[in-house]
């Protein structure tokens, strides 16, 4: 019973339009900055240390660390970026806190794991659960392992 | 008789004129198919802690430099005029250097300034103006001064620099291109370090 709950997937769809989450799509360009930066020649890995902000149309970012990757077919198309330690992101009024997560560019979806935690508005509804998936372009977030949601004004 | 001597010289001239001929052709043929010698006069392979001061006495001289190092690394310098009149405080100054750093893996770095200050007792080449350093990657990153240091191989500047992706353009307050000295090695020949803070923008591919 405990194992069939913890495997529940919760699919949380937010009514927002698309408008309201604001405009991030896979042409708009994303900047990065940190303290430190440095970048392998070899493998085209780029890596962000300390105090890093992402931001790509209405997505934005904070976190210590951060890799990004390129595709493995194509040396200057960015594939995706892996994000860790002390993950916040905010999105069209949502934030997610997470220990660390993986923004898969192509597909416009960020997924989380480690202590996740997303909030839809100040005083809205809150998930946590083991992994969670949100679509950027939808809105939709995914939720997977030991799912739960807190739903009224009282939930933060 | 003797025309039976003669027609032996005869023939032997013949046959002389015939070999003469063939080890001519030989000649000219092993002369066409040689490989054409590429090694310059001062090509010399020396270990890193060499490079400084050979440098610089080439650099006097010259103005023109080419030395392979322990790793395989070919280190080529060429700059503009380098005379005793441009030697303030223990430097010379050159105009117009071209610094080309090409690994034994394949990978290369290149590096051009409007003006260099090359110390023979230091380590280092300063260039200063507009600088641009440009890696075998289509990575290329410019300010208005970057140094070279021999010992390692390496580009630095403490000065505002811009960098330019294949598919990014990075901004930051200082930077360091080192190269991997391990011979032979297959993994990372260069990586870029902008430990001063940086913004980085991906453009969309």
């Amino acid at each position: 019973m405990r194992r069939s709950r913890a495997m529940i997937t919760v699919i949380w769809c937010f009514a927002l339009a698309s408008e309201s989450l604001g405009e991030t799509t896979q042409q708009s360009p994303i900047e990065v900055t940190a303290d430190k930066v440095s970048y392998d020649v070899n493998s085209g890995v780029a890596e962000f240390d300390t105090s890093v902000v992402i931001t790509q149309g209405a997505l934005s970012v904070e976190a210590e660390f951060v890799e990004v990757h390129r595709a493995a077919d194509d040396s200057s198309a960015t594939e995706r970026i892996e994000i860790r330690d002390s993950v916040h992101i905010r999105h069209g009024g949502s934030e997610l806190t997470a220990g660390r997560c993986v923004y898969v560019i192509a597909e416009l979806t960020i997924t989380c794991r480690e202590d996740v935690e997303i909030s839809f508005a100040p005083g809205t509804s809150t998930l946590t659960g083991q992994a969670v998936t949100y679509d950027l372009e939808s809105g939709r977030v995914f939720v997977t392992g030991a799912p739960k949601a807190l739903i009224g004004p009282d939930a933060d | 008789m003797a025309n039976g001597r003669s027609s032996s010289r005869l023939g032997i001239m013949r046959t002389l004129r015939i070999a003469v001929g063939m080890l001519s052709g030989v000649v000219v043929i092993l002369l066409i198919t040689a490989p054409p010698n590429h090694v310059p006069e001062n090509f010399i392979r020396i270990a890193m802690d060499s490079l400084r001061q050979t440098a610089s006495d080439k650099f006097i001289q010259s103005g023109r430099f080419t030395t392979k190092t322990d790793d395989g690394s070919v280190v080529s310098i060429l700059t503009g005029a380098v005379s005793d009149r441009s030697k303030v405080g223990g430097q010379f100054l050159t105009d117009d250097i071209e610094i080309t750093v090409d690994r034994a893996t394949d990978s290369s770095l290149r590096a051009i300034a409007d003006h260099a200050r090359i110390t023979p007792t230091e380590s280092t080449i300063e260039l200063v103006g507009d600088a641009i350093i440009e890696t075998g990657d289509a990575v290329t990153a410019a300010s208005d001064r970057f140094t070279l240091n021999y010992d390692d191989l390496s580009f630095s500047s403490d000065s505002e620099v811009e960098v330019m992706f294949p598919n990014a353009m990075a901004t930051g307050g200082c930077l360091r291109i080192g190269t991997d000295r391990t011979a032979n090695a297959d993994y990372a020949t260069h990586s870029i370090l902008m430990p001063c803070g940086a913004k980085v923008t991906f453009e969309p591919s």
